[in-house]
């Protein structure tokens, strides 16, 4: 089983877990690529979607709080088949209109082998990285001088992107308001959200073969999908 | 009479009127989201058949994919002008990479022209003036290979007669001006605050670049190449460099002039960059080149390198002032990474005078450093009336028993490791002049001042060292 093989089927055994320790969403890259963590910002307040109520499907998850009001906020997660990553769809069924995604990406480390054991995006992986901001897509530079890695990750359209402080990140909106002073930077946005529409996210290692924009990620959930 | 006068007055107003090329008039809307590169590109088409004029953009943002410029025709950015390169589409974005066979011997951003926001190629007689922005939003510093991307803001590959001035130039993807084979280039008064580098000036000739204000922490400001992008060695020659800036604050804050120093480090994990440098790309050769009265602030100090087979000679650099280098104030490099067609051999570095020049706050790890390889010596090189204040703090342990060689790796400072020196290492050199340098050390440093290997003809004078606090 080559190398690409085993980080898709860890990905894939994390996918499977049931309930009991679903609130481990499943967003970090394998050998330390990073970590996303995806929250609901509605009016003054917020929470990440790890420390609200999940259900988990295979790799669907359906996550309600009072935050929400009886509405769900579902999410798919896949593995990517041509590089290691994964793409989310995200999509909201009886949501209140003024729902705003908000969402961070970080501590890239090579070093850290084994995914954590929770959601947060651990301060101490986010130094030195480097991240190359582009309208709704970005590529983090870790790991060493002269022996570099890097990462990429696509947003929604509307994503405002910032850098913001890792240490900073008991709600969502406190990381975003959280500003660049730091010695863990982390990239934070909020978007605002017509749950009508489908969302994507995708976080993966460039290649000939992985090569993506924005308006190609709902090909290709679907082509992950079959 | 008087009335005949008038008439003639009046006609060559009107005459002198029809010159100017107004984008909104072809349809032009900067309303900052409707594409208006057709409208542009008219303009453009028209003002040149019609043997040249002014395409002229009053204030309002363009979105834009690429413009293609013509010869004999000036683009005069008004006040609050702004040029935004827009992101691609499933649909529509910038002019395709052309084909280059040439493209295995430098990066694909230096091998292909047309995937920019504006772009020449092969003309003649060109102005982009004003005191307007191009905004290079939607371009890429990175890899992408996606149909439609862009990752220049300007691009200029066989051009005679080039004026670039006035204008801002803000987060411009690989490069904010990369120059290819172009003779006759003035960059005058320009203000680049971008995420990759600012100027390239590849394998051209009599090149004026003088005040100029390049803000660059993830790669060099301005820099002078000679790479094998046109399928041919060619030198990078005749180039002043002079009353220039070069910095590495957060981008975009000196544009906007907060001058934030939040993010220490670069994408190479080398900090800030922002730096005045010659190579890496140097396949061809540079000559005759001055570079004066210029100013480096929180970024990396100067490097001269020709590793790819050039011949770097004929150098002159005065009147230098930095502060705040996060790695060598002084780098010259002659290496064998020859990324040129095969057989090229080893290149030659030789004739360099650096005068003048004062160093504060320069980190201390990699002090300067002066290194040929076994068998190519550096020659003839001149440091004179030159102060270097180190932050100092390292020890003889802290140094490789062996310097390695590292002949063939992409020149950095950090690819030797710690330096065994605290002032300058020599290494395969040959006529060496130490003229009137001082080093002041704010903590204490146990290295030797010099260290030489492989080094003749190395001379003193008037050399010294003291502590400052």
């Amino acid at each position: 089983m080559n190398r690409i093989s085993i980080h898709l089927t860890g990905i894939l055994m994390l996918l499977s877990i049931g309930i009991s320790c679903a609130q481990t969403l499943p967003f970090h890259l394998p050998e330390g690529a990073g970590s996303f963590r995806l929250g609901i910002v509605n009016g003054t307040e917020s929470r990440w979607l790890d420390e609200c109520r999940v259900k988990q499907h295979q790799q669907n998850f359906t996550i309600t709080d009072d935050l929400w009001k009886g509405g769900e906020v579902r999410l798919t997660v896949l593995p990517l088949s041509d590089t290691q990553g994964f793409i989310v769809e995200a999509s909201g069924k009886g949501l209140p209109d003024s729902l705003q995604l908000c969402w961070a990406f970080g501590a890239c480390d090579e070093t850290i082998q084994a995914p954590p054991a929770d959601n947060v995006i651990a301060p101490a992986a986010c130094a030195d990285n480097v991240f190359s901001i582009e309208g709704n897509a970005f590529l983090v530079y870790y790991g060493k001088v002269m022996a570099l890695r890097t990462v990429i990750g696509i947003a929604p359209l509307s994503s405002v992107i910032r850098l913001s402080d890792a240490h900073r990140q008991t709600t969502p909106l406190q990381l975003w308001e959280s500003g660049k002073k730091t010695d863990s930077p982390v990239i934070s946005s909020c978007c605002p959200w017509d749950t009508d529409e489908k969302l994507y996210f995708c976080f993966y290692h460039q290649n000939e073969r992985a090569d993506y924009n924005y308006y190609l990620l709902p090909n290709l959930f679907q082509k992950e999908a079959k | 009479m008087k009335k005949y006068v008038l008439l003639l007055l009046c006609l060559f107003a009107w005459s002198a009127q029809a010159k100017i090329y107004d984008v909104t008039r072809y349809g032009a809307t900067g309303n900052g989201h409707t594409i208006d590169t057709p409208a542009i590109n008219q303009a453009i088409l028209e003002a040149a058949a019609q043997g040249g004029g002014t395409v002229y953009f009053p204030a309002g943002d363009y979105a834009c994919y690429s413009i293609r410029l013509a010869s004999h025709v000036h683009l005069y950015l008004e006040q609050g002008a702004t040029i935004v390169a827009a992101f691609p589409t499933a649909t529509d974005g910038y002019d395709e990479a052309e084909p280059n066979e040439h493209d295995r011997y430098q990066d694909f951003g230096h091998s292909h022209w047309k995937n920019s926001l504006i772009w020449g190629i092969g003309l003649e007689d060109i102005t982009i003036s004003g005191p307007g922005i191009i905004y290079g939003k939607g371009l890429t510093r990175e890899e992408s290979r996606l149909k439609g991307v862009g990752n220049k803001a300007i691009s200029l590959k066989c051009c005679k007669n080039i004026t670039l001035k006035d204008f801002k130039l803000l987060h411009c993807g690989h490069f904010g001006l990369l120059a290819t084979g172009v003779d006759n280039l003035s960059l005058q008064n320009l203000t680049v605050d971008t995420n990759r580098d600012g100027f390239d000036i590849d394998c051209c000739k009599n090149v004026r670049i003088s005040q100029c204000s390049v803000n660059s922490p993830w790669d060099d400001a301005i820099v002078l190449k000679a790479s094998y992008g046109l399928g041919e060695f060619k030198d990078t020659e005749n180039v002043t460099i002079s009353d220039c800036y070069v910095s590495g604050y957060d981008q975009g804050t000196l544009y906007d002039c907060t001058w934030q120093r939040d993010e220490p480090q670069a994408p190479d994990h080398g900090y800030v960059t922002g730096r005045i440098k010659l190579g890496t790309e140097s396949s061809g050769g540079f000559k005759n080149i001055a570079i004066t009265n210029c100013i480096f602030e929180r970024c990396r100090g100067l490097a001269l390198e020709t590793v790819d087979g050039g011949w770097l000679e004929d150098i002159v650099i005065s009147n230098i002032t930095m502060r705040d280098i996060v790695n060598s104030p002084i780098f010259l490099r002659l290496g064998a990474r020859l990324r040129s067609p095969e057989g090229t051999p080893v290149g030659r570095m030789r004739r360099i005078l650096i005068s003048h020049v004062n160093v504060f706050n320069a980190d201390s790890r990699y002090s300067s450093i002066i290194s040929g390889i076994p068998g190519a010596c550096i020659e003839d090189v001149t440091l004179s009336d030159i102060h270097i204040y180190h932050q100092g703090g390292y020890t003889p342990a802290d140094c490789p028993a062996v310097v390695p060689e590292q002949e063939k790796v992409y020149p950095e400072p950090w690819m030797f490791g710690t330096i065994p020196a605290k002032g300058f290492y020599v290494r395969h050199a040959r006529n060496i002049t130490f003229d009137n340098v001082h080093f002041h050390y704010q903590t204490a440093d146990e290295r030797p001042l010099f260290v030489t290997e492989d080094a003749e003809g190395i001379l003193q004078r008037n050399i010294s060292e003291q502590t400052y606090h």
